[in-house]
């Protein structure tokens, strides 16, 4: 298992695990903690679309060299979620939320 | 209204709330953990579904230009195909299948290549009709998981397993309130009358 792949798993099926742990019971948490899990979803949410895409176009076998379909079918599952969720964190604290 | 005049609502009994507890837990984390699974599998299935329209599959409409027993040897057309390609000279490995098809008087040659590129040469003459992607290859193969390796062909059957619990439970959280909130208005008739 190469380490895009254990990226990809720890994308699809780790990060939505992270989302729902921290969604559960969300009213009671922080506002900083609101923004991170919302940022995360959509990140996620974007990743959902973005790494399906590169997965599907073009309908041909992945080459080593594709940089940018490995980087966006494998990698986006797992960078856009914590992108999110960081920059709802800084937003959160700018605006002096928490 | 005294202590002893409260109407006590009938609970459903533990086991049944246990069971519609598990059910909402299963549907909600099932239902998020494998949604990009399903997403994907989804999606090449609808391709996959019009791969002809959509151009994923050649589709080359053709007559036998003479009878079957008059064909050219596998040999010569999987020569003819793989130069089509550039692929000369010829080896067996260059080769991942030949698809034969005598009422139509050609056959597909099938690359091994990253676009699983297919090479439609006529059966008789030996004429190269179309040389293009299979795109469908590729999608059959992200489909079933087997794209990334032989190992992921088990991420599409717990894909599967998890859409069944999901719409199972589904059922389950629908239905079972229903079922509950009907009986518990037949008892509380039966001991009115």
């Amino acid at each position: 298992m190469t380490i895009g792949s254990v990226a990809l798993m720890l994308g699809i099926f780790g990060v939505p695990m992270v989302l729902l742990w921290a969604g559960h019971r969300l009213r009671r948490r922080s506002a900083r903690w609101h923004a991170a899990f919302w940022g995360g979803i959509a990140g996620h949410l974007v990743a959902l679309v973005v790494g399906s895409v590169a997965a599907m176009a073009p309908a041909e076998q992945w080459a080593p060299s594709d940089v940018w379909r490995g980087a966006l079918g494998l990698w986006s599952f797992l960078v856009l979620p914590a992108m999110g969720a960081a920059i709802g964190v800084v937003r959160a604290g700018r605006f002096g939320r928490d | 209204m005294t202590v002893t005049d409260r109407v006590i609502v009938p609970r459903p009994a533990a086991p049944r709330r246990r069971a519609s507890r598990i059910a909402f837990y299963a549907h909600l984390w099932l239902g998020v953990i494998f949604t990009a699974a399903l997403l994907v599998i989804s999606a090449t299935g609808i391709l996959l579904n019009h791969k002809r329209g959509l151009g994923l599959m050649p589709d080359v409409a053709h007559e036998p230009s003479a009878p079957f027993a008059g064909a050219l040897s596998l040999d010569s057309l999987t020569s003819i195909a793989l130069v089509a390609v550039g692929r000369a000279p010829a080896t067996l490995g260059d080769v991942d299948r030949m698809d034969v098809r005598p009422r139509s008087g050609y056959v597909k040659v099938r690359v091994r290549d990253a676009r699983s590129t297919e090479v439609t040469v006529d059966l008789a003459t030996g004429r190269v009709l179309h040389v293009g992607p299979r795109g469908d290859v590729y999608l059959e193969k992200l489909h079933s998981g087997e794209a990334f390796g032989d190992r992921w062909v088990l991420l599409s059957d717990a894909a599967a397993i998890a859409l069944v619990i999901t719409i199972v439970s589904g059922y389950w959280l629908w239905l079972f309130p229903k079922v509950r909130r009907a009986r518990d208005t037949t008892g509380d008739a039966e001991r009115t009358a």
